[in-house]
């Protein structure tokens, strides 16, 4: 009786490196933010006069895979654009933080 | 002629666009899963109806326009057959860029379910060609983001090109402001619903398959927006 062994060598897989991504997206000057506003509106009522704008928006925080920063950056826009954000009423911004 | 109606998760006026329809005595309707990748048989109309696709999550329509549906809705279009958002399906249809602008909350920052008053501005095309151009019908609204937002110039040429088929007004024909505009939702120049550039894609808020069964609620003027899209097929047989 043959036993045949396969000995799948690995292939030589690039590292992946883990980050984790905060996005923030908020809707862009000219676009009527109207939770902004009454936001705004009560946080001046209630004695904060200091206040001179309130912009509300979404924050989202991924855990993503890439080579390097640069790659990782560059998977944030295009999913921030493809989704996360409609570039016609909000703008975005992230920052990267390597983990582990 | 053949309709197809998307479900997504979190539709809820599939079934009435369904009876409106049926009703109407249309031809068949196929209820289209959102996860399929195309049409049991090739519609001529595809709906995409009002709810809260994927929970509103995100932005309303976000999720739904990623769908894997989409594609084949997308196709149909090109195609040149009849592609119709009502409400959260006009949402979509923004979000998937099938049609320009966005929609955003509500000025009031409540969720509108009221009677609504709209003027049809333009009686040329296959959604709007059994009602008289100027003429004011009621429609009902229920959102929470209606309110029709494009950037200053966009909105110029959207205009320019009569791309703006209704929009809503402040009552019925017949009395003294009869037609003036109005904004419930604070919607920039009071837009309840447009049309792409090729005239075959259609976005409106207001909902006309809930003023379509006689004797549900009141109000029936949802019957000419199905028989026009009726006459639109109609007309294109008999033309071979």
């Amino acid at each position: 009786m043959i036993i045949l062994v396969i000995i799948r060598l690995g292939r030589h897989k690039k590292d992946m490196r883990c980050f984790k991504a905060d996005v923030t997206v908020l809707p862009k000057d000219g676009v009527l933010d109207i939770q902004g506003k009454a936001v705004e509106k009560t946080l001046r009522s209630h004695g904060y006069s200091e206040v001179d704008e309130v912009r509300v928006g979404r924050f989202i925080r991924l855990a993503i895979r890439a080579e390097d920063e640069s790659e990782a950056g560059e998977k944030i826009c295009r999913m921030a654009d493809d989704l996360l954000s409609n570039g016609l009423i909000e703008s975005y911004s992230y920052t990267l933080e390597a983990m582990r | 002629m053949r309709t197809a109606v998307v479900v997504f998760p979190g539709s809820n006026c599939d079934r009435d666009v369904m009876n409106a329809i049926l009703d109407m005595e249309l031809g068949p309707v196929d209820m289209v899963w959102h996860d399929e990748d195309g049409f049991p048989e090739r519609p001529d109309l595809v709906v995409l109806p009002g709810g809260f696709s994927y929970g509103d999550y995100l932005r309303s329509g976000a999720l739904a326009a990623k769908s894997r549906v989409m594609k084949a809705v997308r196709g149909i279009a090109d195609e040149g057959g009849l592609v119709l958002g009502i409400c959260n399906g006009f949402q979509i249809l923004t979000e998937a860029r099938m049609l320009p602008g966005a929609l955003l909350p509500n000025t009031s920052m409540r969720f509108i379910c009221a009677k609504s008053f709209v003027r049809v501005e333009r009686a040329d095309t296959p959604f709007t060609n059994a009602y008289a151009s100027g003429q004011v019908v009621q429609f009902p609204i229920a959102h929470h983001e209606g309110l029709y937002f494009l950037p200053p110039d966009e909105l110029g040429e959207l205009e320019a090109r009569g791309q703006v088929v209704y929009r809503y007004a402040n009552s019925s024909a017949g009395s003294a402001d009869a037609g003036e505009e109005y904004s419930p939702n604070g919607s920039l120049n009071g837009i309840a619903g447009i049309i792409n550039a090729s005239g075959n894609v259609l976005g409106l808020m207001p909902h006309p398959e809930r003023a379509t069964l006689k004797g549900l609620i009141r109000g029936t003027d949802g019957r000419n927006f199905w028989q026009s899209i009726r006459n639109h097929f109609g007309a294109l047989e008999a033309n071979g």
